[in-house]
C-alpha cells in the first residue's frame, strides 16, 4: 500500500496553490523513498516534515487572509443590513415607551437609553442579518470575509454589552434621580439613602469590570451582580451562535428562499418562547447546525440532480 | 532605499547553488546533497517562495507505466534566480576581509 493518502487528503484543505506547489511535491517524494527503501524511520521523518509544511502553508493562509480587505461590494452590504438593523432595533425601543409605568420627558437622556437598548440587542441581531443579507447576495463570497464580519460583531456585542449599554442606563438612572428630585433621607440609627448610591448598586449601571470586581465582593447584592454578568456573557455567546446562523442561513440556494424565512422564524420562535435563555441559546445553535447540515444536504441533493438531468 | 531589489536568504541560495552547480533536482534530492543545511519540512516551503519570486521553476516527473502514488516535481533554477546569486557572490567576495570597524 502506497502510504501518503491521508497527506494528500489533508493537503486539500490548503489553498491550491501550497497544495501543488509545497505538500504534493512532499507527499510525491515521501512515496517514491517509501517504494525504494521500505525504512519506516524515512517515513516518519516525512510525516513529520509533512506537518511542518502543512502548518506553515495554514498560517500563511490565515495571515494573507486576514489582511486581505473584502470587496466593496460585500463591505457595502454589510454596511448597509448592520445599519438598518441597527435603526430597527432603536425604533423599536422607541416603540415601547408608551408601555413605560411612568411617563417620562423625551430628551438626549432617555434617548441614550434608547440607543443603548437597541444597541444591547441590535447588535447581536446585525450579526445575523449583515452575515445572512450579504452572502444570499453574493453566494461566492469568502468565507474570510463572512468570519471577520462575524468577529467584528462578537467584539462589538462585547463593547456594548460591556460598556455602552451601563453607562447608558446609569445615565437614565442619574436623569431620573434628578428629574423626580429624589431626597436623601435619613432615618434614626439607619444609614442614609442616597438616591445616586442606589443607581451606582444597579447591576444594570455596571460596566463589566466593575461588575466582576463587585460580583467578589461580600455584598447581599454579589448574586445580582454574578447573575447580570452571567446574562451579558449570553449575550456575547448569543452573537457567536447568531454569526454562524447568518452564514447557514445566507448559504440557502435561492430556490429555498421560504426556508430561510422560516429558518428565521423558527429560531426567534425558539429564543423569545424558551424561558431560560442558557438553554434558548443551546436549542438556538443545535438548531442551527442542523439547518446548517439540512441546507448542505439540499444543495448536494441539488447539485447531483441537475448532472444527473444533463 | 530600494524596497524591490531582489533578496536572497540563506536557504534560497543553498537552494540556488546545489542547482546551479548540477541538473534538475527533486526537493528531498536537495535535502540529502545539503548535508543537514537544508530541512525536509522546510525545502518545499522555500521551494514554493522561490517558485513565486522567480528563482526556480518547475516541471512534474511523468509517472513511469504501472507507476503510482503523486508524480513528482522538478526543480531548476531560473536565469533570474542564477543572475540574483551571481550579485550575490560578487556582493560577498567584494565584502570579503572588509569587516566593519567598532568604534
Amino acid at each position: 500500500m502506497t502510504p501518503g493518502r491521508l497527506l494528500h487528503s489533508l493537503a486539500h484543505w490548503c489553498p491550491d496553490r501550497a497544495r501543488v506547489q509545497v505538500l504534493e511535491p512532499l507527499v510525491a517524494d515521501l512515496q517514491h523513498e517509501w517504494s525504494a527503501s521500505r525504512r519506516v524511520g524515512r517515513l516518519l521523518r516525512g510525516y513529520v516534515a509533512f506537518c511542518w509544511a502543512f502548518a506553515v502553508c495554514v498560517g500563511q493562509s490565515v495571515a494573507r487572509e486576514a489582511v486581505r480587505p473584502p470587496p466593496r461590494i460585500f463591505s457595502m452590504r454589510v454596511g448597509a443590513a448592520f445599519a438598518a438593523t441597527l435603526g430597527a432595533a432603536t425604533i423599536f425601543q422607541f416603540a415601547l415607551i408608551p408601555l413605560w409605568p411612568m411617563p417620562i420627558a423625551l430628551n438626549w437622556t432617555p434617548f441614550g437609553l434608547m440607543v443603548a437598548r437597541g444597541l444591547t440587542l441590535g447588535v447581536p441581531m446585525a450579526t445575523l442579518t449583515t452575515i445572512m443579507y450579504a452572502r444570499a447576495k453574493q453566494p461566492h463570497s469568502r468565507a474570510a470575509d463572512a468570519f471577520k464580519t462575524g468577529l467584528a460583531g462578537v467584539l462589538l456585542t462585547l463593547v456594548v454589552v460591556g460598556w455602552i449599554s451601563p453607562l447608558g442606563t446609569r445615565a437614565y438612572g442619574m436623569h431620573l434621580v434628578s428629574q423626580l428630585r429624589l431626597p436623601t433621607q435619613s432615618v434614626a440609627g439607619r444609614e442614609s439613602f442616597h438616591p445616586e448610591r442606589a443607581v451606582d448598586a444597579n447591576p444594570g449601571a455596571k460596566t463589566w469590570p466593575e461588575l466582576a470586581r463587585a460580583a467578589r465582593g461580600a455584598s447581599v447584592w454579589a448574586q445580582n451582580y454574578q447573575r447580570e454578568s452571567g446574562r451579558r456573557a449570553e449575550l456575547v455567546i448569543l452573537s457567536i451562535v447568531l454569526a454562524f446562523a447568518g452564514w447557514t442561513l445566507g448559504r440557502l440556494r435561492p430556490e429555498l428562499a421560504l426556508s430561510r424565512s422560516m429558518g428565521c422564524c423558527v429560531l426567534a420562535l425558539l429564543v423569545t418562547q424558551t424561558s431560560n435563555s442558557g438553554t434558548a441559546i443551546t436549542m438556538f445553535a443545535l438548531s442551527t447546525v442542523l439547518l446548517h447540515l439540512g441546507g448542505r444536504n439540499a444543495r448536494m441533493a441539488s447539485h447531483l440532480g441537475l448532472r444527473k438531468a444533463t | 532605499m530600494h524596497s524591490d531589489l531582489p533578496r536572497l536568504s540563506g536557504t534560497e541560495r543553498t537552494i540556488l547553488e546545489l542547482l546551479v552547480a548540477g541538473q534538475e533536482q527533486f526537493g528531498l534530492q536537495m535535502v540529502e546533497q545539503s548535508h543537514g543545511a537544508l530541512k525536509r519540512g522546510t525545502v518545499y516551503v522555500t521551494l514554493g517562495r522561490m517558485m513565486e519570486k522567480g528563482y526556480v521553476e518547475s516541471r512534474t516527473e511523468p509517472l513511469p507505466p504501472g507507476g503510482i502514488g503523486l508524480p513528482r516535481r522538478l526543480y531548476r533554477a531560473t536565469a533570474h534566480g542564477r543572475r540574483v546569486l551571481d550579485a550575490w557572490n560578487i556582493a560577498v567576495q567584494a565584502f570579503a576581509g572588509h569587516a566593519p570597524r567598532e568604534a
